[in-house]
């Protein structure tokens, strides 16, 4: 069994560039400085990708010993961006800095060759240097800015082989950058900036059968005239320091708009495609972050510093593709106003009173209709940092963490579903495992364990409305207590299968850091060549706190930001260290 | 006043490669890397692939990706309830519909197949433009049965409607039906007088994985399908367009002009390949001690074959250990092998299925090899219980039991059991010592079991009688025939007639009921509102239900 592939990747990117700087002083008032610039980018990229499963004869590693057909993909891509280019720092005495700059592009790299035009503007202003402050306050500041982000069709890496149309590895096919032709494994990635050909209409083969060829056509459809998707970001804040710089407090908010975007919008398959790409979707990302520092104890042996920060955002649908009242996202579907961080999944069946409704072999029924399990963002995070110092020891803790937002907690349905998380063989769950255990094989034994909730004492079955998932013909239901014994596998496989059983709240803290250090004394060293030198001792991630020990398991470090279900993660390491540190 | 200019003019490099002198913006726009056109042939490849459904009772393994099976249901065996799963971590027997299979960008691929046919030299009829109706018929009709009402005159037009509006049922049986006999009248001349077809590429047919390109062996599928869809519609039969018995009639009684299948080498089926691991047999002895009993068979099909004492049992499906083992049962009596009732609890299937109370799938036949069996898509021994049908319900005069007895010995020849002879079983029983997998033929027990077909067929469940009874016998047959072949279709004729008996219980969900339809696909919610309500409203209160009744089954 010997294998040979090649991966041969030859990128070319050339950018000529003119620059020309300024810098330009109007009465001593105003100064204008920055630079304008022109640059040519030429770039070239060319790839194969050649493999054999089997070599005729072992160790002698070339295609001309193979067994096999070889098999093998190319792929080449160009592209050409002319942009012209500013920036402007401008300052007018104290009262006030501005800066702006502009790129306009002219790119290849699109559904037809396309020129857009960004800009940025930020303006800064210390009010405390030409206004008279009340005594406590030291300094204050004040800023705002805009920028506009838009983008050509590029990305920023590519796989070995791209739009592969290999099929006898298994491997998979079809118009992306990142097609693995092998069924097992990752593929390397490696630095593009090339263009994606996403706009482009065309028809894709591959070799389903006998490895005959087969040509499919495309199955996206593409507005005309699309334009460079579009992110307007606005960001205002102040910095204030107050009492001589004991005590500081800065705040800063923001508004993201996203959009219209390039959307790959799902179309009714009717029309014989899948996605039409065109500019639609907005939204609006709105965000605060507050911190304060102070400074409560100085003396000349002692001091005590804290670093306070709390930030929180939000991002909400503003506006959808044009004729539509709802966005399939996320395993539903969301309207103008819902949040980007909502998240569905299967669920219970639950009576008005929230009892679970059970299936006649006492297992619990699950909703045919995906519902909304929760927002995977945090309310708000904060931060809390404190600093001692003592003569020549110091010692600072940090705590960190955030409340609210919830996710399917993946891991924990894999290990209860299969039967390995340690909740399986605990508590009602394991006495009822050990009776299965003890009966297995009997005549007659139908399970031990009966799960919460009621039963359908009637006989009616119940009928959901395809959209809210409600049960359409609840008056006519009737509810028992569910008494109905269960095999604690079965009952826990499909218990554990549905995602809101394994939903997890995301508020979580940490003891992120503690520090211990000690700096030796200057006179040590007044006559050595080292000006100072320090040492600490210091440890990482020591304590975590969770309020449900079902899924503390969790690392919610790794699951930060939107991420409505977990993955295999690696474990949260926590570690130790010492650091010595010399200065000459 | 101080005035500074200062102007780094930076070196300017100019590297300027040839071809990037002669290229322009434009030329850049475009990826040379895949093709702008590609020939009608490689587009029937694709919609060839593109049509099968194939078994996969060993769920979806690397090799069975979605991109080459792509209309594969996994659960198509489970809703026919022929074999079934025991444990909840890899599947279950829930008849959770979904949307069911989406066909209309393989009508995109027809339609360009059609084109380019037309533009490399293909005249007003020819050969493409003649598959391209039966695949219309083919993928519309089966769309509908899937879900009622579903868009067909205003599909597949792309941006120029991204709305279409639902043709109803009824519309597109008619429809379909009038393809077929438009494809089977143009076969007929493209097969008498080639050149109709035109000159170059897009006058003969390439591409056919099937029958090596032979338009006469397509006639017969046309007309094999055209029955099978006729009695998709026995519940409509009285209709007067639709006119289902006189089109049976016509069809049956007009052998020369409407073909069809004489035998099982007729077959449209797909056969597997043992030198290309994409077109393994979904089970392969690679793969059989991960999925080799995550499913057991089901009692609706084992105990259908147990009460006709059919010897077709001996070839599917193996005895249950404990009866063997345990219970010191001969493993050839036929009560010795025993199905799980698919509405059985799958916590108490899983510990039955533990203990070896189930049969397992035959595992020289299904696990041995990389090529299992064809799968047939529209076969032989289907035509013959469909006609019979057809003249049982009083289409057109005829002997059904003829039909019967043909489809009958046609399926167990696919099986190589011979009507009067010996039989060899294989039953999986590796001695404890065995170190070899399920490919090596020593760790079977063989057993000679002779079979006799007047002994079989004289039995009164089997020996025809004529009316309903003889109905459900035709239906029986049909279902024992269809076995992990053509998709849905078990499904189909138990939904139209109740044959055979299928089971319910918290196994099957869906409050005790096997569902009747399967939902729109969930594009249309979103992209095509107004249709999708319009089209629940009138079909089934509004709501996209999976119990609902399309009018077929009215």
């Amino acid at each position: 069994m010997y294998g040979l592939s090649e991966d041969r990747r030859d990128l070319f990117d050339n950018n000529t560039e003119a620059l020309l700087n300024y810098d330009y002083t109007v009465k001593k008032f105003l100064n204008l400085s920055g630079l304008v610039g022109g640059n040519f980018r030429d770039f070239s990229y060319n790839s194969s990708w050649v493999s054999t499963n089997y070599l005729n004869v072992p160790g002698v590693y070339a295609f001309s010993n193979s067994e096999n057909a070889l098999q093998a993909t190319s792929f080449s891509s160009y592209m050409m961006v002319a942009s012209a280019f500013y920036s402007l720092d401008a300052s007018f005495g104290k009262y006030a800095t501005l800066s702006s700059t502009g790129r306009v592009d002219k790119t290849s790299a699109f559904q037809v060759p396309t020129t857009y035009y960004y800009p940025s503007l930020s303006l800064a202003s210390v009010v405390s240097d030409y206004i008279e402050m009340p005594k406590f306050i030291t300094f204050l500041k004040v800023r705002a800015s805009y920028s506009n982000v838009r983008a050509d069709e590029t990305s920023p890496t590519i796989g070995p082989a791209p739009f592969s149309s290999i099929t006898a590895f298994g491997g998979s096919t079809g118009p992306s950058l990142y097609d693995n032709p092998l069924d097992y494994g990752a593929t390397y990635l490696s630095p593009y900036n090339g263009p994606n050909y996403a706009l482009n209409p065309s028809y894709s083969t591959s070799k389903p059968y006998n490895n005959q060829t087969a040509g499919y056509s495309t199955t996206s459809l593409y507005q005309s005239n699309i334009q460079t998707s579009t992110r307007v970001n606005y960001e205002e804040g102040f910095d204030a320091k107050f009492l001589q710089n004991r005590l500081g407090l800065s705040a800063t908010a923001f508004q993201y708009i996203d959009g219209p975007q390039i959307l790959a919008n799902p179309v009714a398959t009717s029309t014989g495609y899948t996605t039409e790409y065109l500019n639609a979707l907005k939204t609006r990302k709105t965000g605060q972050e507050v911190s304060l520092s102070g400074l409560p104890v100085k003396s000349s042996d002692f001091s005590w510093s804290v670093l306070v920060n709390w930030s929180r955002f939000q991002q909400y649908f503003e506006k959808l593709p044009a004729g539509q009242t709802s966005y399939a996202y996320n395993g539903g579907y969301v309207s103008v106003g819902d949040r980007t961080d909502e998240f569905f999944g299967t669920a219970f069946v639950r009576t008005k009173t929230g009892q679970i409704i059970n299936n006649a072999n006492g297992t619990p029924m699950v909703n045919p209709v995906n519902q909304f399990l929760g927002n995977a963002n945090a309310d708000y995070s904060w931060t809390i940092a404190n600093n001692f110092t003592y003569k020549q020891f110091n010692f600072g803790f940090q705590f960190d963490g955030s409340v609210g937002g919830h996710m399917i907690d993946y891991m924990h349905l894999k290990t209860t579903v299969g039967g390995s998380n340690a909740i399986t063989a605990e508590g009602a769950i394991g006495a009822a495992r050990y009776q299965d255990w003890l009966n297995y094989g009997k005549p007659g034994y139908k399970g031990t364990y009966v799960g919460p909730g009621v039963v359908i004492s009637n006989g009616v079955a119940p009928n959901y409305d395809s959209k809210t998932g409600q049960i359409l013909n609840y008056s006519s239901l009737q509810f028992a207590p569910n008494t109905q014994t269960a095999f604690i596998q079965g009952y826990v496989s499909s218990y554990y299968n549905v995602d809101e059983a394994n939903l997890m709240s995301k508020t979580y803290a940490e003891l992120r850091e503690v520090t211990f250090g000690y700096s030796f004394p200057k006179k040590w060293l007044e006559k050595s060549f080292i000006s100072t030198a320090t040492a600490s001792i210091y440890g990482r991630n020591l304590l975590y706190f969770y309020a449900d020990k079902e899924f503390e398991d969790v690392d919610l470090n790794q699951y930060n930001g939107t991420t409505g279900q977990s993955v295999l993660q690696s474990p949260t390491i926590r570690s130790y260290g010492i650091n010595f540190k010399l200065t000459f | 006043m101080k005035k500074i200019l200062i102007i780094y003019f930076l070196p300017v490099m100019i590297l300027l490669t040839v071809s990037s002198c002669k290229k322009s913006f434009i030329d850049d726009t475009t990826n040379n890397n895949l093709p702008n056109s590609v020939s009608a042939s490689l587009l029937l490849t694709g919609v060839l692939t593109n049509m099968v459904d194939l078994p996969d009772g060993a769920y979806s393994s690397s090799t069975q990706s979605s991109m080459v099976y792509p209309n594969a249901s996994n659960k198509d065996e489970i809703w026919g309830q022929y074999y079934i799963y025991n444990y909840d971590y890899y599947g279950n027997n829930t008849y959770d519909f979904d949307p069911g299979a989406d066909y209309y960008s393989t009508l995109t691929n027809v339609l360009a197949m059609e084109s380019k046919a037309a533009a490399s030299g293909g005249a007003a009829v020819n050969p493409y433009e003649a598959m391209g109706k039966f695949f219309r018929a083919y993928f519309f009709s089966k769309m509908s049965l899937e879900r009622g009402d579903i868009p067909m005159t205003q599909a597949l037009q792309g941006l120029a409607n991204l709305t279409p509006a639902y043709d109803t049922q009824k519309a597109v049986m008619l429809q379909s039906l009038a393809w077929l006999e438009s494809a089977n009248a143009d076969l007929t001349q493209l097969i008498a007088n080639p050149s109709v077809g035109g000159t170059g590429l897009g006058s003969t047919l390439g591409g056919d994985i099937f029958y090596g390109n032979s338009l006469t062996q397509w006639q017969k599928v046309v007309n094999t399908f055209r029955i099978r869809l006729l009695i998709e519609l026995s519940k409509q039969s009285a209709d007067p367009d639709l006119n289902v018995p006189a089109q049976f009639a016509s069809i049956i009684g007009n052998p020369t002009k409407y073909p069809l299948m004489q035998s099982a080498t007729d077959n449209l089926q797909y056969t597997f390949i043992s030198t290309i691991n994409t077109n393994y047999y979904p089970q392969y002895p690679d793969i059989f001690g991960q999925s080799g009993s995550r499913q057991n068979m089901s009692q609706t099909y084992v105990g259908l074959l147990d009460l006709l004492q059919d010897p077709r049992i001996f070839a599917v499906a193996e005895p249950s250990r404990y009866q063997v083992d345990t219970l010191h049962q001969s493993p050839t009596a036929f009560s010795s092998f025993a199905g799980a009732d698919p509405g059985l609890d799958l916590g108490t299937m899983y510990s039955n299925a533990g203990l070896q109370r189930y049969s397992f799938i035959n595992r020289k036949r299904y696990y041995s090899t990389y090529t299992g069996e064809p799968s047939i898509q529209i076969g032989y021994p289907e035509l013959m219980f469909n006609i019979a049908e057809g003249i049982n319900r009083g289409w057109a005069s005829g002997n059904a039991e003829t039909y019967y007895i043909a489809g009958i010995q046609a399926s167990m020849a696919s099986y190589s059991i011979p009507l009067t002879g010996t039989y060899t079983a294989y039953f999986y029983h590796p001695a404890a010592s065995s170190t070899t997998g399920v490919a090596d033929l020593t760790n079977y027990d063989t057993y000679n079991i002779s079979v006799n077909w007047s002994t079989y067929y004289s039995q009164i469940n089997v020996q025809y009688a004529s009316g309903a009874v003889g109905l459900k016998q035709i239906l029986q047959q049909k279902y024992i025939a269809l076995f992990r072949h053509s998709g849905l279709e078990a499904y189909f004729n138990y939904r139209r007639t109740g044959v055979p008996n299928f089971s319910t219980g918290p196994g099957t969900d869906n409050g005790q009921r096997i569902a009747t339809r399967f939902l729109y696909p969930l594009s249309d919610r979103t992209g095509n509102t107004v249709n999708y309500q319009k089209a629940l409203a009138s079909q089934y209160g509004g709501n996209d239900d999976i119990n609902g009744i399309m009018w077929i089954l009215k």
